[in-house]
């Protein structure tokens, strides 16, 4: 009792204190908010410099860092956040006329601004706007930035209609562009504009298009610009159900290895649900353990859970079953619940158990899109059963087997053990004479390849692991000159050197 | 229902019916950017195919079975393949459509077409795959497109990589601007083009386009002629320039004097020889003309001019050596400041500094007396009149056995008729070389041969010299080998070649081996792909020596040429082989073949200026030398600049003779590091810490940055773009101080005249006025050397950091009972600072004779001859007064130059200089040789 007073006395206390104190709380969290904004359109305005210097210095790798930036800025992307760098940075009547039809009137929000906050952003922007005007226009790597930004704040307010409409203009600007500069944008760019048409419920007229893209990235060797439009269209294909197309394309591409690793992931995804839906089981789950590999640690819950569904399912469909720590994890404890029930019932064989399972959760499957996979599980959890019953009896009549099966047909039993002898799931002999299951001795798996193999497989995954690694590092240009140190230095420390030497030998004299 | 898949069309392509199967390919072709992935499969592929192959259907939806098997390549990324099913498409392919597919087949195409006729030309003919029929209708499509938009300089670069010299030509003759587009042509020809042979055709075909366009463009046609080694040709258009008008017989002193500049030694002599067959029975005025022009083929005198260039302009700053000379102190320093004295005064023929010093001088005993008396050679370079009298005390005398000075007598003798010797002295050469009774004069004869005999292909001469190689007597062979190379240079003589390698693989002296290394690259000097067999050959030996025989040899058959895969070569060895000294050779040879484009060569050896290996960091740092000499290029001083610090000895010795190459002739307003550099040797030369190896470059370095009396420079081209034969090998030969260093004087040879001299139709300089449109102060001489104050502090203060802190320690304890001792330490230390007070004396002379304020003006008036720095020579006019003149060929050129003179007063001519000043005439003006000193061996 006296615990429970402990932990409750604090909370009205604090409720006091937040109801004192309410209104500053309020001018705190706007100041907060108001900080934040600044931050973020200091973060923006970093951004657009770092691209004009890339297009000066005609260096695409410089871009990269501004794109990869924007996951993050999106997080603090609002509305009063957009207007403020449009309007800095936009010279061009034009550009701010087009820009104000998605994030509302510029001009009148100007004057309701408080001016002696925002003056010295106006002086610090208006030096920045000069630089990124070349004759009058905007530099087309940053009118694009500025239009992403505008389209990821459209989309994230839902604004899908309008969405669509700055998608459209925007792609047009990326596609006259030509500079290699432009292609870490183009890529994002592709991901936004895909997204667009699929939340408007048009993906599927897109695919030409993409294709036409791809093609074209293919050829300037863009491979961000690849990955991406490779998994718009995966996307595409499997929302319409058109594996086999899907699968087509993906066969005859070469995905590009040294993108980042969200692509990857993406990809890999899509990968394993194509190889899933087309029975490759086995490919599927490695697909998919790739994909849960490739998330990022943090965050992408949802991304984690969808995978984790599908590597589940897999699986189960190989015949093995998942780890129950898994289950157990945090992230994946409540979404995973039908998964576990499904593979409680296979664990244990049971088909009555099983069947009841997949009434109770059949529209959750269906949302998830794994209806059609655990439908096949059917059979599994028969095999595992015929399993079990094998490696505990080495002789067991088959009527017992259809009574522990609960099948009703004992013939059934008869084809059904035939067919998992034949498929080598289970190594027996059916005796017909006497209606009997015999097991054969289990082989010592260790006198065979098998351990070779795996371990093979391990240190092949460690190594290119490791390649992949050293691919990744990358030092900074010239960054080793810093430290060397100067003649006079060298000569002063090779004289201590020497001094040290004389004076240890003369050390060692004294001892004499 | 949208379509979302294509299997219904493809279907359509099992139907029997050719019309439904040629409906589907037009489906197909429609609906492509689609649905490839799902034609993309190999069985509809081959059904295209078949369809496209079979004589059954009609031609064009043949055709379009094709395009569409093109388009699904394409979309593969298979362009080889898709190409050729392009080319199948024929006219269904519409090259007018803009679509990427059609520009990326056509891109495709025309490097393919390039890369089928590139080896089909350089294989026999009929041995390499003939190319398409098809491709080459295709690229003669576009070729035809560039002719209609007027892109002659597109299709120019097309005919010369697809080595079609039909398209070349049509190029500069369609084009409304002939004379432009010919020497747009020639720079192209001259810079782009590797191939040799190719390389001829396209300087044939210049060459009759240049007689066809009026007037006749005969500088340039006569570049074109030495390019090709066509001496006859040469020979013929100076016969008939002579026979014409006056102006037309300046016009061929003109071309003589390019000829010297360009040609090699064997090429003029064929010149002359023809030349002199056809004015044998001219008629007197063509005669009299006939024997200018010989003297002028015979270099004799461009040597002399350059020589009174030289003299007239000398500037040398003795404060400089002087400074020197008294901080070295052991024998290496004063070996190198002999050799810097010897640059500084290269041609100059003034040594003074020498006969000033003679006790000093005596000092350098064995080989160190040898080089002395060699440096000798390099101070006269180019002074050619009485040799024998001027050397008289250093040459050997009948019966006594040879002296270290005898034996660099003959070098010296060699150095100063460098690629130039005449008949008498290589006889006298010659004679010695046989009379010569110990390896030290044979050393020096072998050399001095060598040198004079460079490049005659004289085969009495070479048999002489293989003679002493077989001696196999180190010294002598080493010397002998390298004097083989230089007879031979750029022969490609099969017999040497065999003659070389042979003893390369007997001999067990490594001093041989390292000669015969030498030797075999000049010998394949400037021979392209023809040493690639060789080049091959040698890489693969096991011994180190002959593995950088095969780096020099890429150097130097490759110098110039920017070959791609011969750099490549280089920089693999560069990083993988196991020799240090190999791969130290195979990054200086980088610098040889980039030294047409200096600006690539610091980023091809910015990451080897860094590399771990101590050798390959020298090799960065000469390489840029090299490459970028006389340039003052701002990346190479870059680079070079933070290894000046550079932690081992001769790292730092490479940099500073690099940097100094470099630097050459600049002043702080063209490079504005150059004054912190020429600090930086003299720190190095006054440090008492500084390794001597160090020291021995710094010193080298204050001798080249000042060569010549600041009146030369280095430059591997000439100012036509010519590879200058004697730089190549003087800077290649040089950088063989490493292992030898008398060796070193060779660079005397790499050292041009950087001169403007107008001539007359008498051949000589008329008293004339250039104007240079550039301030003055931007191209003037570095100032003189200035005292400096603190001088005698510092030395204090350095003996002070000498004693340890271990002794100040026990100083401090014993500092009663020491008291002697210590006395005794400080007048030791204190000793240096005596030589100090002697400097400022002179240097407060020289102050007063150098201190002129001039008002700043915007251009500057210099007389004939004039030292004209070749940044300089862009913004040279002739001034108002010299109208009467007109230069034969534009004066921005430099160099040489005849005047037409359009006045017939006699009096204005007569503003020859030739009997004033120290001039060469004068004999009585001339400095005396220095007298002979005495040695203490």
């Amino acid at each position: 009792m006296a615990a429970v007073m402990e932990v409750d006395n604090p909370e009205p206390l604090k409720n006091g204190a937040k109801e004192v104190n309410g209104e500053d709380a309020l001018a705190k969290a706007a100041a907060e908010k108001e900080n934040l904004e600044t931050t973020t359109v200091e973060d923006i305005k970093d951004f657009i410099k770092l691209l004009e210097r890339a297009v000066t210095a005609g260096d695409a790798r410089l871009v990269v860092r501004p794109v990869r930036g924007l996951a993050y800025i999106r997080k603090n992307l609002n509305v009063a956040v957009v207007r403020r760098v449009i309007r800095g940075v936009c010279i061009n009547k034009d550009d701010k006329i087009y820009f104000a039809q998605f994030v509302g009137d510029l001009t009148v929000d100007d004057s309701t601004m408080d001016d002696s906050k925002k003056s010295p952003y106006g002086s610090v922007f208006q030096k920045l706007a000069n630089t990124i005007h070349k004759q009058g226009t905007m530099i087309p790597e940053v009118n694009v930035y500025l239009h992403l930004l505008v389209l990821i704040h459209l989309l994230d307010n839902g604004k899908n209609a309008e969405a669509l409409a700055c998608a459209d203009t925007l792609m047009g600007k990326v596609i006259s562009n030509t500079r290699r500069t432009m292609d870490p944008l183009a890529a994002r760019v592709y991901f936004l504009y895909a997204r667009a048409y699929e939340v408007n419920g048009r993906l599927s007229s897109l695919r030409r298009f993409l294709l036409c893209r791809l093609r074209t990235s293919t050829l300037r060797q863009d491979e961000e610009g690849q990955a991406t439009l490779i998994n718009a269209l995966l996307r595409s294909y499997i929302q319409d159900n058109l594996y086999d197309q899907a699968e087509k394309l993906v066969g005859k591409l070469s995905y590009p290895e040294s993108v980042h690793n969200n692509h990857l992931a993406r990809f890999q995804y899509y990968l394993g649900r194509i190889k899933a839906t087309k029975l490759d089981y086995s490919e599927a789950h490695q697909h998919l353990l790739q994909a849960s590999r490739k998330v990022p640690t943090h965050g992408a819950i949802g991304f984690k859970q969808t995978v984790q569904k599908w590597l589940v399912t897999v699986e189960l469909l190989l015949g093995d079953i998942p780890e129950r720590s898994m289950f157990l994890e945090k992230e994946y404890r409540k979404c995973l619940v039908p998964y576990y029930q499904v593979t409680l019932a296979i664990r244990a064989g049971k088909l009555a158990r099983f069947n009841e399972t997949l009434q109770t959760y059949t529209e959750q499957f269906k949302k998830d899109e794994t209806y059609s996979l655990i439908v096949r599980l059917r059979h599994n959890v028969i095999k595992t059963g015929i399993r079990t019953i094998n490696s505990a009896y080495s002789r067991i009549s088959v009527v017992d087997v259809a009574k522990k099966l609960q099948l009703e047909s004992v013939e059934d039993v008869y084809f059904i053990l035939a067919k998992a002898i034949s498929e080598r799931a289970i190594e027996a002999q059916l005796l017909a004479d006497s209606g009997t299951l015999v097991s054969k001795e289990n082989v010592n798996v260790y006198a065979t390849k098998d351990p070779f193999v795996a371990y093979d497989k391990r240190i092949k995954f460690c190594l290119e692991t490791y390649d992949q690694s050293v691919k990744a590092m990358r030092f900074p240009p010239k960054s080793y000159h810093g430290d060397l140190e100067t003649a006079e230095e060298r000569r002063e420390r090779e004289q201590q050197e020497a001094e040290l030497a004389k004076e240890i030998a003369d050390e060692e004299d004294d001892i004499l | 229902m949208p379509l979302t898949t294509a299997t219904g069309i493809l279907a359509m392509l099992e139907e029997k019916d050719p019309k439904l199967k040629g409906y589907a390919l037009k489906c197909m072709n429609r609906l492509m950017d689609e649905y490839w992935p799902e034609f993309a499969e190999s069985e509809f592929i081959r059904k295209v195919e078949i369809f496209h192959e079979s004589n059954v259907y009609p031609a064009e939806e043949r055709q379009l079975a094709a395009l569409v098997a093109a388009k699904i390549y394409y979309n593969l990324n298979s362009m080889d393949q898709a190409l050729h099913c392009a080319l199948g498409a024929g006219s269904v392919l519409d090259l007018s459509e803009r679509s990427e597919f059609v520009r990326t087949m056509l891109s495709y195409c025309i490097d393919m077409y390039v890369k089928q006729r590139q080896e089909s030309t350089e294989k026999k003919q009929g041995d390499g795959p003939v190319s398409d029929p098809r491709l080459e209708k295709l690229v003669n499509r576009l070729i035809q497109q560039c002719f209609e938009h007027h892109q002659y300089k597109q299709a120019m670069g097309l005919g010369i990589e697809a080595r079609r010299l039909d398209v070349f030509e049509k190029a500069i003759t369609e084009s409304g601007d002939q004379r432009n587009m010919l020497g747009y042509g020639m720079r192209v020809a001259m810079a782009l083009v590797q191939q040799r042979q190719f390389r001829t055709d396209v300087f044939s075909k210049l060459v009759s386009l240049y007689v066809n366009i009026q007037p006749p463009d005969y500088i340039n046609m006569v570049q074109c002629l030495i390019f090709m080694e066509r001496p006859t040709e040469v020979a013929e258009v100076l016969a008939r320039l002579l026979e014409k008008s006056d102006e037309q017989r300046l016009m061929a002193y003109q071309l003589a004097f390019d000829l010297y500049e360009n040609g090699t030694q064997q090429f003029l002599h064929t010149v002359r020889a023809a030349l002199r067959e056809k004015t044998t029975g001219a008629v007197s005025a063509a005669k009299e003309a006939g024997d200018k022009l010989d003297t002028i083929l015979s270099g004799q005198l461009a040597i002399q001019l350059h020589l009174q260039f030289l003299i007239r302009n000398n500037k040398a700053d003795l404060m400089i050596l002087k400074q020197v000379k008294d901080v070295i102190r052991n024998s290496v320093s004063h070996n190198a400041t002999i050799i810097a004295n010897a640059f500084m005064h290269c041609g100059t023929t003034s040594d003074t500094f020498l006969r000033d010093n003679l006790e000093w001088l005596g000092r350098a005993t064995n080989w160190a007396k040898f080089s002395a008396t060699a440096s000798l050679g390099v101070i006269h370079h180019g002074h050619e009149k009485d040799p024998l009298k001027l050397m008289s005390t250093y040459l050997p005398k009948d019966g006594t056995p040879g002296t270290y000075a005898e034996g660099g007598g003959l070098y010296a003798l060699g150095l100063i008729h460098a690629n130039h010797g005449s008949q008498s002295i290589i006889e006298y050469l010659q004679e010695q070389l046989t009379a010569a009774n110990n390896d030290i004069l044979k050393h020096g004869g072998c050399l001095g041969l060598g040198l004079a005999a460079m490049s005659t292909g004289r085969d009495d001469i070479y048999e002489a010299l293989k003679g002493m190689l077989f001696q196999d007597d180190a010294i002598t062979g080493e010397a002998a080998a390298v004097a083989m190379g230089l007879v031979m240079l750029g022969s490609a003589n099969k017999k040497a070649i065999d003659d070389m390698v042979l003893y390369a693989h007997e001999t067990q002296h490594e001093k041989i081996l390292r000669g015969l290394a030498v030797g075999l690259a000049l010998v394949m000097f400037g021979r392209l792909e023809e040493a690639d067999t060789l080049i091959l050959q040698l890489s693969d030996d096991k011994d180190p020596i002959m593995r950088r025989c095969a780096m020099y040899t890429i150097a130097m058959a490759y110098c110039g040429s920017g070959n791609n895969e011969a750099i490549r070569r280089l920089l693999h060895v560069a990083v993988s082989d196991t020799d240090n000294d190999v791969r130290r050779s195979a990054v200086i040879g980088i610098g040889f073949l980039l030294f047409r484009h200096p600006e690539q060569c610091p980023s091809a050896v910015d990451l080897l200026a860094e590399s771990y290996n101590p050798h390959v960091r020298y090799g960065a740092a000469l390489a840029l030398g090299i490459a970028c000499a006389g340039t003052g290029s701002r990346e190479a001083i870059a680079i070079l600049e933070p290894m000046l610090n550079d932690t081992v000895n001769y790292v730092r010795q490479g940099v500073y003779i690099a940097s100094a190459m470099i630097l050459m002739q600049h002043n702080e307003e063209t490079a504005p590091k150059s004054k912190e550099f020429r600090e930086k040797y003299k720190k190095a030369i006054e440090d008492k810490h500084e390794d001597v190896m160090a020291k021995y470059g710094a010193i080298l370095a204050l001798g080249i940055i000042d060569a010549g009396g600041r009146n030369v420079t280095i430059s591997a081209q000439t100012r036509t773009g010519h590879t200058s034969l004697p730089t190549v090998v003087g800077l290649f030969v040089f950088t063989q101080f490493w292992y030898w260093f008398p060796f070193a004087h060779f660079l005397s040879m790499a050292f041009t005249p950087t001169c403007l001299i107008a001539l007359n139709k008498d051949l000589k300089m008329p008293k004339i006025n250039f104007k240079s449109n550039a301030e003055p102060k931007k191209f003037a001489y570095p100032p003189p050397v200035e005292e400096k104050q603190s001088k005698t502090v510092e030395k204090v203060q350095t003996a002070v950091l000498s004693i340890t802190a271990k002794q100040r320690r026990k100083d401090e304890l014993k500092k009663m009972k020491e008291e002697k001792s210590e006395d005794k330490m400080e007048v030791e230390e204190a000793a240096p600072e005596a030589v100090a007070p002697a400097v400022p004396v002179v240097e407060k002379m020289d102050e007063d004779v150098v201190k002129v304020e001039e008002p700043p003006k915007d251009y500057e008036i210099l007389v004939n001859p004039a030292r004209v720095m070749n940044a300089q020579l862009r913004v040279m006019t002739l001034t108002d007064d010299s109208s009467r003149y007109r230069p034969l060929k534009p004066i921005t050129t430099g160099g040489i130059i005849m005047l037409a003179d359009s006045s017939s007063e006699a009096e204005t001519i007569v503003e020859n200089l030739a009997a004033s000043g120290p001039k060469y005439e004068g004999e009585e003006v001339e400095p005396s040789p220095p007298e002979p000193f005495e040695y203490d061996e």
